[in-house]
């Protein structure tokens, strides 16, 4: 069979630097497979057709979350099961929220958080998450190691900055203090399926002023995107519902929407402000919390 | 590419490309007509099955994935265990009407309970939310879980 020319190389590797000896060496295009709920999809409709596979779910040091003071580190094949069940979101609420309404539990259970960053399709609600929480991207190769801003990452519609060789090792995050609040706010028409528009934002309130504002969008536009507009509408206000209801208007300043498959772009537009206020007025409540 | 798995208890081996769906590995080389096919996307669930275990939809997972894994279907729902309670559930509370989600639902079912034999219906209902069905309108699934979990925790309670 090894003859066969259709027959495509799968390949298991166990270790970090066996994973990019494989990408450094594998000729034709070789794509890495975390838990290929994003990836069969555009196997099966012939979008990708690779000539190998590098399957990266028995690489143990790529899974898990390693949490410091102020921030953490989330493995690239960690779940959305694992991470939900892991203690870290129950201080990163944005991140559990949103890890909570991705697809359905027999998604969450395959579906990878590195997976759903590499794939960048601007409607994966994990996606404005690690965004809103300021994430690093730690890539490597068997030229090196470097940690790329998500922002910068995140080039263009499922288009990333990850080279050929490359492999996205874990992602650094920062996790909010006791004065902050976090939330993700989703509308989709039907519960389980892609987002219409979803909202990730922080907020940090000292003395009932806000210090700290954060908020990246889902859905409403090439990449998932943060809203400027709206942070620094909020930022030095006294946090109140009206504050939050004002600054969230400003959010169509900076989001371009397309018609897709979940909605028109007038009626993304329509709706962000409010899925906006919904997810800060969610963090608000949560940055009063003591946590 | 031989991939070798466990299926319903027997070792298998197959001889096929790693990127097809796994659901057409089991329906045609395996002959496992009961994982069903419905949507293909990955939206319907009807072609669930448990992987080490746990719930996932066989269209989304490659085949080269499951190589030294073990994969259940209904088929292989074994007398007294707790998928023979959960198909008795769905007998008694007329959960079934055209019958074609009700493996995927089942096998949800299991996986979920055996994390949480006690969990409740707003809870069941997410858990259940990957699965489709066109006919019952969902209560009667949740009520026949729901029957599975209660019992669970009544027997909790009756040995405390």
């Amino acid at each position: 069979m090894s003859a066969d020319t259709d027959e495509m190389d799968y390949y298991t590797p166990e270790s970090i630097p066996a994973v990019q000896r494989r990408l450094a060496t594998t000729d034709g295009f070789t794509k890495v497979l975390a838990g290929g709920q994003t990836l069969s999809l555009l196997v099966r409709q012939g979008l990708v057709d690779a000539d190998a596979l590098v399957d990266v779910g028995e690489v143990p040091e790529l899974s898990g979350v390693t949490v410091s003071d102020d921030s953490a580190e989330i493995g690239a094949t960690t779940t959305y099961a694992a991470l939900r069940a892991d203690a870290l979101t129950d201080r990163i609420a944005v991140l559990d929220d949103a890890c909570s309404v991705v697809g359905d539990r027999q998604v969450r259970t395959m579906g990878t958080v590195g997976g759903a960053v590499c794939h960048a399709d601007p409607a994966l609600d994990v996606v404005a998450a690690l965004l809103c929480l300021d994430a690093r991207v730690t890539v490597g190769s068997v030229a090196g190691r470097r940690s790329v801003p998500i922002e910068d990452f995140l080039v263009g519609h499922m288009r990333t900055d990850l080279a050929d060789d490359e492999l996205l090792e874990s992602l650094t995050v920062a996790v909010p203090g006791a004065q902050s609040g976090t939330a993700y706010e989703k509308y989709a028409p039907v519960e389980t399926t892609w987002a219409t528009v979803g909202a990730a934002t922080w907020l940090t309130i000292e003395s009932g002023e806000i210090t700290d504002a954060r908020v990246a969008l889902t859905a409403v536009g090439d990449t998932a995107v943060r809203s400027p507009g709206v942070e620094s509408a909020l930022v030095g206000e006294t946090a109140s519902q009206s504050t939050l209801a004002e600054a969230s208007e400003r959010v169509v300043e900076d989001i371009d929407p397309i018609d897709d498959g979940a909605a028109s772009a007038a009626y993304k537009r329509e709706i962000a402000p409010t899925i906006v206020e919904r997810s800060l007025a969610q963090s608000l409540e949560r940055a009063g919390e003591s946590r | 590419m031989k991939i070798s798995f466990e299926l319903d208890g027997k070792e298998t081996t197959v001889d096929v490309p790693p990127d097809r769906p796994l659901r057409d590995v089991l329906r045609n080389e395996c002959e496992a007509r009961s994982v069903k096919s419905g949507c293909d996307s990955g939206r319907c669930g009807s072609c669930t099955v448990l992987m080490d275990g746990e719930a996932v939809k066989s269209c989304l997972v490659l085949a080269g994935k499951v190589d030294g894994r073990t994969v259940s279907t209904v088929a292989g729902i074994e007398e007294g265990s707790l998928g023979h309670d959960i198909q008795d559930a769905f007998e008694e509370h007329a959960a079934i009407q055209c019958g074609y989600c009700a493996p995927g639902f089942v096998l949800s079912a299991v996986s979920t309970l055996a994390d949480d034999p006690e969990v409740d219906r707003a809870d069941l209902r997410e858990a259940l939310a990957g699965n489709a069905c066109r006919c019952t309108g969902y209560e009667k699934i949740l009520d026949a879980v729901s029957d599975v979990a209660g019992e669970a925790g009544d027997t909790e309670a009756g040995n405390d």
